[in-house]
This record gives structure tokens, sequence and C-alpha cells, in this order.
């Protein structure tokens, strides 16, 4: 909210400089995001009136227009399609600088021109149609910006959603007034003059509507413009003139904080009443969009139907128009919690609706009519009706006294604040103080909406105090934390780390149509989506990972090795529920190794990253279990397994298949694995294992098998036939071909024999050998390779 | 005509010491052996003689003989020691490298800068005897909004561009969710943090992205007051930032801490002096905090008179484009290797 100098002195009286009240509401609690001068300063650009104008001899579209700037007549050529005479409008006299063009004195097709005829937009300032016409009052030769006074500097201040009661100059005010020594200048109700006839308004829903005011004023000159210091004021807020009516509705509301709006009182059938739709009543809005309501949308209605939601916007068919003579101006306090329902459901941001939600103070709505009712007779001329008033007695935000204990505010900011002290720091904020025992009763005023109970008065204290004042003291020494970060996860990622992995970190919202691709659909997906591809929760890691290797495969990163752990998410089939697990994965493409020399370049391989899963499996002591079946969908058949730790899948290692290969752009083998992250969190068992005293034993043994026979399956059998004394089980070659039989292939494994309690023998070895090769031969009709 | 024996033997001597040296590799010394010291070497036919010398000649003939033996055969393992260290040295002059040519093998990866900075500041918290927890990332209205003060029509809720999932739930839009599920599980004391991913509606820009992350602090404990709060964050981002630093809070509003302050820290750029990064204001704001609403704690059936707290929350990758001068917040999720291997 922009606030200027001038405009809050009208409410303050404070020796403070301007220049220093933003350090002052910093403290206070309102962050100052900018701060500058009202406008341009447009040095030799003055109000003019036209005075006369003809066609241009030479040009159809241009109009010779005789201008009286400041005693001198001048003639100016314009284009602008609303230069008639008796307008006022902005001239730039010869050597005014606008952006980066200077004015001339020039001759346009046989006329001379002496200085340009201004819109809104070519000064710099908000665009306006053809020339910017200036209010009535403007005076003919001063300097645009001096009118305007842009030159006044002004504070743009974010107010917090608590403080409703700030969002005008006069809410500011008061509340500057409280942070500092200044006075605030308390508006003084003066009584209007007015005749006729109370409007009729039958408010139907007081609990809703717990005040309305309205009346009235007709007779009104429809032609009126606003003065000039309300169209800047408009402007430094963010509005802009219309019709002076609603200009003046407009200003009330950014001066006071209280939401007008005024009916064009010819358009209104019957009686007014403020109630509930009925649902399937539609009323199409001033920004020109139908909406359907429904019970719960508080309306102000005719005979006819709505003429307006009431607190967020105003209805087209009673709006105020270039012809209104009279209207019925409102305004009322509705109750929070309605309207912004109503308010989001259709998606209206307005004005109005932001201060009715944050609170506005019920006590405003007499003043605020006042001062609106007295600026348009001013402006716009007529003649005010008596205001009709409801008012429901038991509404306002809570005045019941509040007790505040000293010692609380003590144990809460460490530091004790005298008695005397918060009484006068809450009394500077308009609440009224009392003494209690142990501290104090206080009574907040009606428009502090914030303030319901002790700790909210404690807040003020420490606000007003300044954070500043409170102490800096150590907590309490307690030794170690009681549980640390999961060490497993961060041991997982530093492995992956050691292995030559990059770590990503993908959005966890990817695109839909690349998971349904992939076939890992989580079925979670937003209602809201932001445009773009993040509209689904991510079933695995894999989709973004795969994004990311091909984001970087592209930027000439020929050998790319990510993992991400991160958190995926599957639609719990039991109930709405989410499951959420933390998983762990890589993706490796390109060379095996960093290119170098001494070692030969090959590609990766599904055995690399394979060897990284048993890595991480190791980790936790654990092994892992590879089968071919129940691999992901996307992997490559025969080229992709199913792990599993312990008898239980924990995910899978593979390369991906080549038709998801081509259709992301990848030109080499990818692989990919997946793993649960908590695998990671159990501790690797066992204790510590005694050096044997005993030495080991080592036999080699090569036996073929058909080509087919998994060699998994092998050294299962070969572990379950040897028994307790094989202590280590290698494959140190794998071979086909020349000098085997077709379908065949020969496994070369060593294996380490050991006995804890005593040296093996040769007849103890030879037996067991012997057992092996027996129950290969029998499972997998496997011979020694001679 | 004879030559006399000892001259002889004299001369035997001599061309066998020449001989020796003359003997440049093993096989010569070898040769050499045999040709002299051998069963039919020159030496032992010279022994072989002794047997026809006079009687009275033959015990100094010995002698003499086995003398020249000893020398020649002591010259001998001289001589074949050296041509052995000769040998070694040049076996282990053929291992020599270009040492200054590069290793080889695997690379190192490394961590997400993200992840780096998320370790560092639970270890910071840990040392200050913060206990680590986590909470889920798809919630539900209560414990996002309802249980930290925010209704269902509360203003604040605007704050919040919430993504709402189409079966119900939402994505939590702050780590303060598990303040709420800490605290329905556990008694006070409580000292916590809780790392993890949030989620707001903003469409990525470079100071917005809608998946972020955030640390929230909880302490919940008899006579705990806003001094240390102010005494922590100060420890945790003088250690964060390593250098000491500038702190102010300012009074500020979040519902579910009352009083609440934003903290600003001195400006890393400038020093205070103003610039473009502080905005000329000499700070730059760093975290959101407070004191623990004594209705959240009394929702969860914590006794709000005896207990009392202070939260805070920040964003994890506002404090690392500060630290590290990250210009966009973007380059942290698109993983360019270039970039994420800049950040070490």
């Amino acid at each position: 909210m922009r606030i200027g100098k001038q405009w809050l002195s009208e409410w303050l009286d404070s020796r403070l400089p301007f220049e220093a009240l933003a350090a002052v509401l910093t403290r206070g609690g309102f962050e100052v995001e900018g701060a500058g001068i009202a406008g341009p300063m447009l040095p030799g650009v003055v109000v003019a009136r036209i005075m006369a104008t003809t066609a241009h001899p030479n040009a159809e579209r241009l109009r010779v227009c005789e201008v009286e700037a400041g005693g001198e007549r001048r003639t100016v050529v314009c284009g602008a399609p609303n230069a008639r005479v008796g307008l006022k409008a902005p001239l730039a006299l010869p050597g005014a600088v606008l952006g980066d063009r200077t004015i001339a004195e020039t001759e346009l097709r046989g006329v001379r021109s002496q200085g340009m005829l201004c819109s809104g937009g070519e000064l710099g300032l908000p665009a306006t149609e053809g020339l910017w016409e200036l209010p009535a009052d403007a005076p003919v030769g001063v300097g645009l910006a001096d009118y305007f006074r842009f030159a006044d500097p002004y504070l743009d201040v974010a107010v917090t959603p608590n403080r409703g009661d700030c969002l005008s100059v006069k809410g500011m005010a008061r509340e500057i007034a409280a942070l500092t020594d200044g006075r605030y200048r308390a508006p003084r109700p003066r009584a209007l003059k007015t005749s006729g006839v109370t409007p009729r308004v039958a408010v139907q829903d007081p609990s809703r509507c717990p005040r309305y005011c309205a009346r009235l004023v007709s007779g009104l000159e429809p032609t009126a413009t606003s003065p000039g210091w309300l169209v800047e004021r408009l402007r430094l807020s963010g509005a802009s003139a219309r019709q002076a009516v609603v200009d003046v509705t407009n200003y009330i509301l950014f001066d006071l904080g209280q939401p007008l709006h005024a009916f064009d009182a010819a358009s209104i059938r019957g009686d007014v009443a403020v109630r509930l739709a009925r649902p399937g009543e539609e009323i199409t809005l001033l920004d020109g969009q139908t909406c359907v309501l429904q019970a719960t949308d508080l309306i102000i209605a005719d005979a006819e139907g709505p003429l307006a939601i009431a607190g967020v916007m105003g209805g087209r068919r009673a709006a105020v128009g270039p012809t209104t003579r009279s209207i019925l101006l409102e305004a009322a306090h509705f109750r929070p919690d309605t309207l912004s329902q109503t308010a989001r459901r259709l998606g209206l941001t307005t004005e109005a609706a932001l201060r009715f939600e944050r609170g506005v103070d019920p006590e405003l709505c007499g003043l605020a009519l006042e001062r609106a009712t007295a600026l348009i007779l001013k402006i716009a001329g007529g003649v005010a009706s008596p205001a009709a008033e409801h008012r429901a007695p038991d509404y306002g935000p809570r005045r019941e006294p509040i007790r505040l204990r000293l010692e609380r505010v003590r144990q809460l900011l460490g530091v004790a604040v005298p008695r005397a002290r918060v009484a006068r720091l809450l009394k500077g904020l308009g609440m009224a103080v009392a003494a209690s025992h142990g501290g104090l009763l206080v009574t907040a005023p009606s428009f502090r909406f914030d303030v319901r109970g002790e700790i909210d008065l404690i807040e003020e204290v420490a606000r007003l105090l300044g954070y500043d004042e409170i102490p800096t003291v150590e907590l309490p020494y307690t030794p170690g934390a009681a549980r640390s970060a999961p060490s497993g996860r961060r041991r997982a990622a530093d492995l992956l780390v050691d292995r030559d992995y990059q770590e990503a970190i993908t959005f966890s919202l990817v695109d839909p149509g690349e998971q349904a691709q992939l076939e890992v659909s989580s079925s979670l997906a937003l209602r809201n989506p932001l445009a773009g591809p993040w509209s689904e929760l991510r079933a695995s890691l894999v989709p973004g990972l795969l994004a990311t290797a091909l984001h970087n495969r592209r930027r000439q990163q020929g050998r790319v090795r990510l993992f991400e752990i991160g958190t995926c998410f599957t639609a719990d089939p039991a109930g709405a529920g989410v499951r959420e697990e933390m998983k762990i994965a890589g993706v490796a493409l390109g060379p095996a190794l960093p290119e170098q020399w001494g070692a030969p370049a090959r590609p990766v391989d599904f055995f690399d990253v394979k060897g990284d899963v048993e890595a991480l499996c190791a980790l936790v002591g654990q092994t892992a279990r590879v089968s071919p079946d129940g691999a992901a969908p996307f992997l490559q058949k025969g080229l992709g397994a199913a792990i599993t730790v312990a008898g239980h899948p924990v995910g899978f290692v593979g390369g991906l298949a080549g038709g998801h290969r081509e259709r992301l752009g990848f030109e080499e083998p990818v692989f990919v694995f997946e793993l649960s992250a908590s695998l990671f969190e159990a501790q690797a068992a066992g204790g510590a294992v005694e050096p044997p005293r005993f030495p080991s034993v080592r036999r080699d043994l090569a036996v073929v098998v058909p080509a087919t026979t998994a060699a998994g399956d092998v050294l299962d059998t070969v572990r379950r036939s040897a028994g307790a004394l094989l202590q280590g089980l290698v494959v140190f070659d794998v071979y086909q071909g020349k000098g085997l039989d077709l379908g065949k292939k020969s496994l070369a494994l060593g294996l380490t024999l050991q006995d804890f309690s005593r040296t093996l023998t040769d007849e103890v070895v030879e037996g067991l050998v012997a057992r092996v090769v027996e129950s290969l031969a029998t499972t997998y009709g496997a011979v020694l390779r001679q | 005509m004879d030559e006399p024996f000892a001259e002889r033997l004299e001369r035997l001597e001599r061309e066998a010491e020449e001989g020796l040296t003359a003997a440049s590799d093993v096989a010569a010394l070898e040769a050499w052996r045999v040709r002299v010291l051998g069963k039919s070497g020159a030496l032992t036919e010279e022994l072989k003689r002794i047997g026809t010398l006079a009687a009275d000649e033959r015990p100094r003939a010995g002698q003499l003989v086995n003398q020249i033996k000893r020398r020649l055969e002591e010259a001998l393992g001289v001589r074949r020691e050296g041509l052995d260290a000769a040998l070694q040295e040049a076996r282990l002059a053929a291992e020599a490298v270009d040492v200054t040519l590069p290793g080889r093998g695997l690379g190192l990866g490394g961590l997400h800068p993200l992840t780096k900075a998320l370790r560092r500041i639970e270890d910071i918290f840990a040392a200050l005897g913060f206990s680590w927890t986590e909470g889920p990332e798809v919630e539900d209205e209560f414990h996002n909004f309802e249980a930290l003060n925010i209704p269902a029509h509360h203003p604040a809720r605007a704050m919040h561009d919430t993504f709402y999932l189409a079966t119900g739930g939402l994505l939590r839009t702050h780590t303060s969710t598990v303040q709420i599920r800490f605290m329905e599980a556990h008694e006070p004391p409580l000292r916590i943090i809780a790392p993890g991913r949030v989620y707001r509606s903003d469409a990525p820009d470079p100071t917005h992205s809608p998946v972020f992350h955030q640390i929230e602090g909880l302490v919940v404990a008899e006579g705990i007051h806003m001094g240390h709060l102010k005494a922590t964050l100060k420890a945790f981002l003088e250690a964060f930032f390593e250098r000491p630093l500038a702190m102010r809070l300012r009074p500020s509003y979040f519902p579910f801490t009352e009083p609440s302050a934003e903290v600003d820290i001195g400006c890393l750029l400038c020093g205070g002096q103003g610039c473009r990064v502080c905005k000329g204001t000499g700070f730059i704001e760093i975290l959101g905090c407070g004191l623990v609403h004594p209705d959240v704690l009394g929702r969860i059936g914590i006794d709000a008179e005896r207990f009392t707290g202070f939260a805070f929350g920040m964003g994890v990758e506002r404090l690392l484009m500060l630290k590290d001068g990250v210009p966009d917040v973007r380059l942290f999720y698109e993983n360019d290797l270039r970039f994420l291997r800049s950040l070490r």
C-alpha cells in the first residue's frame, strides 16, 4: 500500500521527518517495500486548455488546436480524436523532454505546431485513450507536476494479513502515531444537511450483515469530474479515475479503509434487500463476467434479483454510468468468513474483499457514508437523503477486557517490563488499560480484530518495546541430539559419490505423460497444477533422472552418472491415502571410466551398475539377489533384473528398453537402478569374527553347463552342496565358443574352503569338491571342463 | 722346460684376476669360474700337479695354491655381488614411469549443493542439541493449516498457494506441519529440526520454484522465551555463514507464532553499507520465526501455561543462494553437471 507524505499529514501530526518513517515502520512490523516520489517532474509540461479547433488543411486525421497555456496562445497540431474545445490536457512546450524525445517547435504538413498535447502514456504515466483529459479544476498554465504534486514522496508499505486496520491512510496514520510520539488526528464527524425520503433496505440476514447504512443522493451532475488531488491520490493507490461518484467511493476506501458501493438509483426496481442468494441466481459483474450464485453467497438485491455481491463487487445492472443522476450509496459491514468464501470460489480479488476479509472496523460505516456524501455533493452537486441504518446489536470484535499478567510478559519475552511502561505502550494503541492484580486489564479498540487474548497483547508489548530490547540467552545445554539424521541414507549417498555418481535433485512433480510412457504412474494428479509438465507426483525417481541425464547429454556431457534420493508416491489402495517411500536411484550412460590413457575405453554395462547396487546392499551387510523376472516395465528384456534382499523385493537394475531410448533421444545404452531407501535404515548385523588360525584351501572348477543356465543358480547349488566350509565363491571366467559345444558355456569358479577348528585334509577337500561336482552334474548336467 | 712352479702360479693368478675383471655378466663369470676354479680348471690342475713335486716342496706348494684359490673365490664373490647389484638396478630402472602422467580409475562424484547445505544445517543443529525428524509431504488440511491457526477462510491461506491432489489431500506448503506431527507424538521438552521438501503453486522464475526445501525448528520446554530464540538463530546463522553477523528481528505475522518475527542479517555482499543485493537497506531477510502460539500448543494438548517454545522456518535454497551467490533458484533443479560440480 502506498502512503503519500502530504496525504498522511492530513491524519497525522508528527515531528518525525517522512524520511525517517521507513525505519519506524520496519521496526513496527510493516515491511517497506519501496519508496519514491509520486510522479515524474516533467519540466516544460503544463496544463493547457483547447480554445478552438479547426481541420488541418493538408491532413485529414490531424486537427489544428488553438490552446491557452499561461496567458499565451499557441497553435498545436494534434491527431487525438478527443481534442475538443474546452478540454484541458497536458501540453509539452518546446524544449520539454519526454523519455528520449525533445519536443521542438515544428511544422506539420505546412502548419506550425508550438508544442505537443499529450496522452498519459506519452508522459510516462498510466495510458489514456487519446489526450489525457485533465480535471476541470486544473489551473491553466501551471506545471503538470506542480498541479498533481508529483514531488510528494511516498512509501510502499506491506501490511500483514492480521492488520486489516492498517489498510488505509487513516489506519496507517493511527499506527504511526502509536509507534512514534506523533498525534493521530481523529476524524470529527460533521452533520450533513439532508432532505427527502430515507431509502428502505431490508437486511434479511443480520448475522452476515451486522451493519448496513445507505442513503440516496439525487440531482447529481453526470459530467462532473473529480478534482486533481483526488485523481492523483487514486493513481498513487493504483486506481484510475472514472466517474466522480465512483472515484469518491474508491478514495474513501483508500483513505478510511471502508469499502463503499454506489448503485445507480434509477436502475433499482422495488425495495433493496440484503440476503443470501438463491441457488442458481446469476449476476453480471462490473468487470463483465457472469457468476452463478450459491445459497451461501450474500448479495444486495432488488425486486428483479442480485445487484451486487456483498462486499466483493457490484453488478452491471445498477452500475453508475455517464448518465447517472441519482445514486444509492452503501456503507456496510459484512462478515469476513461468508464474504471470503464467496470471493475465493468465484476467484474475485478486489480491494473491498481484501479489506473485509481482514476486518473492517464496524464503527466506520457511518463516518465513511458521511464523508463520501459530503465529497460527492461538493464535486457533483445534488441533495442527500437521510441515511438508513441497520445495526445488529451484538456484533463487533471482542471488547471484553483481557487480563495481561506482567509475569507472563517476562516469561515469554525474557525481560521484565514495568507495569507503567506496558500501560503506556498499550494506551498508545488506543487500548483502554486498567490496573489488575499482577497485571493489567486491557480493552482493545473496535478496529483491532487481531487482539483477542493475552498473547496478542504480549506481541504488541514486544513490538512497541522493539525486538532489540529482548536479551539474547543461550538455550540450556542438553548433551547431544537425541536422534540424529539417518546415517544410512547419508552413507548410501557417499558410497555413490565415491563410485563417481553425481547427485541430482529433481522435482517430485513430474509429467504424467512420461510416467504413463514408463508405466510407473502414481495415480496422484494435482487438482490445480501449474502450466507445464509438473502435474503428477512421481512414483519413481527414474523419469526425473532420465530427463536430467538427457539434459546433460545434450550439453556435451558424454559420460553421465547421476543419482537421487527422494520421496516417491503411490496411491494407497486402502482408502484415499498416499504411500510415501524414500527411494534411491541412479542412471549411468557413456564410457564406464572417465576418458584416460592406458585403460581401454568401453561403454558402461549392466555389470558395472549391478556392481554399484551390490556395493549399496553390502553397506548394510546384505547380499543383493537378482532375478530376470519382475524387473521394471521400462527395462529391456534380458537386460533387466528385479532385486531382492533377504527375500524382500527392494528394487531393480537394468538397461533402459530400446524403445524408450529412441523415444527420449538417447544415442547410447542407458542403465538405471532404483532401490527402496528403507534398506539403509537397517544396521549391518553380526559381531566380530576372529581371523582363522588354520589355512584355507582354494579349489578352482571349470564347469560346462547349458548356455541358458543362470550363473546365479549354479552358484546357489555350489553354496548349498558345499555347506559351511565354503567361505568364498567367485566366478573368475565365463567362456563360450571354440572348444565347447554349441549351446554350452563354461563357468570358472573359485572356491575358498575354510575350517575354523582344524587344518583341512585333502580327503575332506576332495570329498567336498566331488560332492559339488556331483550335484552340479545332477542339476544342470554339468561336466568338468578338460 | 718347465717354468718354476711359484712363478707359474703367480702368472695364473694375475691372468685369472684379469679374466674376472673382464667378465661383464653372469654367464662370463660362470665360464671364468669353470675355467679357473672348476673340476678341470687351471687351479685344480695345479693342485693335481703338486704330487709330481719333490716331497719337501709339496706343503708349501699346496699352501700357495690354496691361498690363491681362496683369494680368487673371494674376488669372484665380490664380482658376483657387483654384477647382481648392477643387474637389479637395471631391472628397477626399467620399472620407472613418467610420474607426471595423470592417474587412472574412476573419478569422484559429488553431492548436490542442497544436500551439502542440508547436511551442514543438520550438523550445526545437532551440535546445538536438536534432534532430527521428518514428516510426510502429502498432508491434510489439519496439519498444514488448521492446527497452525489457519482456519478455512483465514486470509493467511492466500500467502500459501497450495497444490491440492485430485484424490484429496494437499502438498505441504511448509515444514511447520512436522511441528504438529512431532508434538502429537512426543511430550515436551522438545528440541527438533525437520528438513524437507515443500510445495507452492508458484511458476518457476529466478526466485520461485514450485518445489523447494525448508528446515523447520521447534523448541518446547519450560522457561523458553524469545531470548533463547534470538541466541539460537544467531549461533546457527554465524555457523552456517562462517562469520560474525549483524542480526535483527523485525515484527511480522505468522498465524502459528506470536510474537512473530522476520530475521534479517547484515548484507553478506556489502556488509551493511547498502548495495544491489540488500536493495540499499544493508540487511537481507533470511527466515521467519516466533514463539509457538499458545493455541497451537493447547490444541495438541500441551499445557501452554507450563510449556513455552519457539519455532522457525527457513528456505534452504535461499540460504545457499546468499552464501554462494547462486543467481537463480532454477539452477538447483536443472541439475546441469557443470553447475553441480562448481559448488564442491
